[in-house]
């Protein structure tokens, strides 16, 4: 069965959602990423242009503001929602991991 | 040392992992892209230097917007702040330069950047292709039906065999490409989803230029076979031809540059496209016609009047005449031949009529056809055993009948195989076999059928390899 889109987020799609918990400019998102992950992650500019209008496309994020060619976005409900969901199933993944790992190492 | 330069490129419009191996060597080397043009791309000198060039995709641009949308200047501007410089731009294909010795890639999500490529290659690539397929399909149908109808006469021209050759190339070429775009999308979606990475294109250039050198090539065989008068035309032909595609694209720059709109310049690009190319075909014609009114024609003797008309008479040399045949000598014929001769198949074409007014006489008319090919052979004497086959008549009693050659015995015409034509009834036009020429011939209102004398001259004259050549000068 097809997955529907954007049912699990790439690490990428989940920080850029994360950053704009706050109304962010999508340029420092670019910025705040790298920081935010101890330079684990980064997001290309063409990548986060994209995910940025896929986003606003199927209502996840809206645009706060625009200053000359600088655009903010914030979440939006179901942005919020998406986000929650995908943080659940991490969790999950998390707890089957520590409780078969952890368990094989007790024995 | 020179500062800049244009180098004819050419690239698959998906292929990025080329176009930035290509613009990293030529950085190495000491020279910067520019701008791109039509068919070239502009570099400028600069301090040989490593640099890292990204190549990306922006749909929503078109070749005919004047300047970049902000939409457009954002995303340069999104580039800029990870430390790409936008270099130059071809409609939906951007390229940056980085001089960073580890970049943040511009595109860092295969999928995503699959998905914008597919945006793109929707809009332009897809669309051009697929109607030069449908363009290059329909003269592939045309020339087929041709080969049809005139099997033997249509490859016994080079003009005809060149154009079979581009139409079949360049469908091949389309096919090729679009399959090769899909096949490729197809492993690349499969490798993001996998484990996350790209599967880089593959270079075809060289295969673009051989096509390129073979059709060049091809051009420059067709033309040396030509008579003197078809090298001019098919010299004028392609320089009208070039003339309106370069008319065309100054055009589209012009208006580019005086700031029209995407939607007006487009527009006005189609009617201007269609414009210049019924003028330059009415130019071209009249060009053509008027220089070759101009020209003497060999072919021409004298001329005379019948019922108020002139009447042109030719005065070709011919291998075999109604003179040599009849042995009789009254002077009232118009004598004409046509040669042909292509790669497969050479043709030489002989009329002998009686003129207008001077009463009833025996005329003659034949073809022989040299095929070069022993495989093409059999295909040309079916074309010619099928001569009357579209030709139906009708009987006094409404009977619908069409002609058919008939075989018959071979020996008395020194040939290896004969037919007669049969339409009412016997006919004296027949089809002869020497080796791989085949000879068609009608002695059309001759008083009887052809003597044994008749008979022994067409074989000697036909059943050698004598090539029978045009006159005119090369």
């Amino acid at each position: 069965m097809p997955r529907a889109k954007f049912q699990t987020l790439t690490e990428q799609m989940f920080y850029i959602l994360l950053c704009l918990k706050e109304e962010c400019c999508g340029m420092d998102i670019m910025d705040r990423i790298p920081a935010m992950t101890a330079g684990r992650v980064n997001v290309g500019s063409g990548t986060l242009y994209n995910l940025l209008e896929q986003f606003q496309q199927e209502g996840m994020i809206r645009e706060t503001k625009v200053e000359g060619r600088r655009r903010s976005y914030i979440l939006t409900p179901k942005g919020i929602e998406i986000l929650e969901t995908e943080y659940q199933r991490i969790r999950w993944q998390m707890n089957d991991f520590e409780r078969i790992m952890r368990k094989e190492e007790e024995k | 040392m020179r500062k800049s330069k244009y180098v004819a490129t050419q690239f698959c419009f998906y292929d990025r992992s080329g176009i930035q191996k290509m613009l990293e060597k030529q950085a190495q080397k000491g020279w910067m892209l520019a701008e791109i043009h039509n068919f070239t791309w502009e570099y400028h000198r600069i301090e040989p230097q490593e640099l890292h060039f990204a190549v990306t995709y922006y749909p929503k641009a078109s070749a005919f917007d004047p300047y970049p949308s902000a939409e457009e200047e954002m995303y340069r501007e999104f580039a800029s702040h990870s430390g790409w410089k936008f270099v130059a731009s071809n409609a939906q294909l951007q390229i940056f330069c980085s001089e960073a010795e580890n970049p943040v890639p511009i595109e860092t999500d295969p999928l995503v950047e699959l998905q914008n490529i597919h945006r793109a290659v929707k809009k332009s690539f897809l669309p051009s292709y697929c109607l030069l397929l449908f363009c290059a399909l329909m003269n592939l149908g045309m020339n087929g039906w041709r080969l049809m109808d005139n099997f033997t006469g249509t490859l016994a021209n080079n003009v005809n065999l060149f154009a079979i050759l581009c139409w079949t190339l360049l469908a091949a070429m389309e096919i090729g490409e679009i399959s090769s775009y899909f096949f490729w999308r197809w492993r690349a979606l499969k490798a993001a989803k996998l484990d996350g990475s790209f599967v880089e294109t593959r270079n075809r250039n060289n295969i673009m230029w051989m096509i390129l050198a073979l059709v060049i090539a091809a051009y420059i065989l067709m033309v040396s076979s030509l008579s003197s008068k078809m090298i001019m035309v098919a010299v004028l032909s392609a320089v009208f031809m070039l003339g309106a595609v370069y008319l065309v694209l100054r055009f589209t720059k012009w208006m580019k540059k005086t700031g029209f709109s995407r939607e007006d310049n487009r527009a006005y690009t189609i009617l201007a496209t269609v414009f210049v190319s019924v003028a330059v075909t009415v130019l071209f014609t009249w060009a053509i016609v008027s220089t070759l009114n101009r020209l003497p024609d060999d072919h021409v003797k004298d001329s005379y009047y019948f019922n108020g008309i002139t009447v042109t008479r030719h005065g070709d040399d011919l291998p075999l005449t109604v003179e040599m045949l009849t042995g009789e000598d009254d002077g009232d014929y118009s004598l004409y031949k046509t040669v042909e001769s292509s790669v497969l198949i050479d043709r030489f074409i002989a009329n002998q009529y009686r003129n207008f007014g001077t009463g009833e006489g025996s005329s003659l008319r034949y073809v022989v056809v040299d095929v070069k090919f022993a495989s093409l052979f059999d295909a040309c004497l079916r074309d010619y055993l099928g001569l009357y086959h579209n030709q139906q008549l009708v009987d006094v009693f409404g009977n619908e009948f069409y002609g058919e050659f008939y075989p018959v015995d071979p020996t008395p015409w020194g040939a290896d195989r004969a037919w007669q034509l049969v339409r009412l009834e016997e006919e004296a036009e027949y089809l002869l076999v020497y080796g791989n020429r085949i000879v068609n011939i009608d002695f059309f209102d001759f008083s009887q059928e052809p003597s044994q004398k008749q008979m022994d001259m067409v074989a000697q004259i036909f059943g050698n390899e004598q090539k029978f050549e045009n006159n005119e000068n090369k």
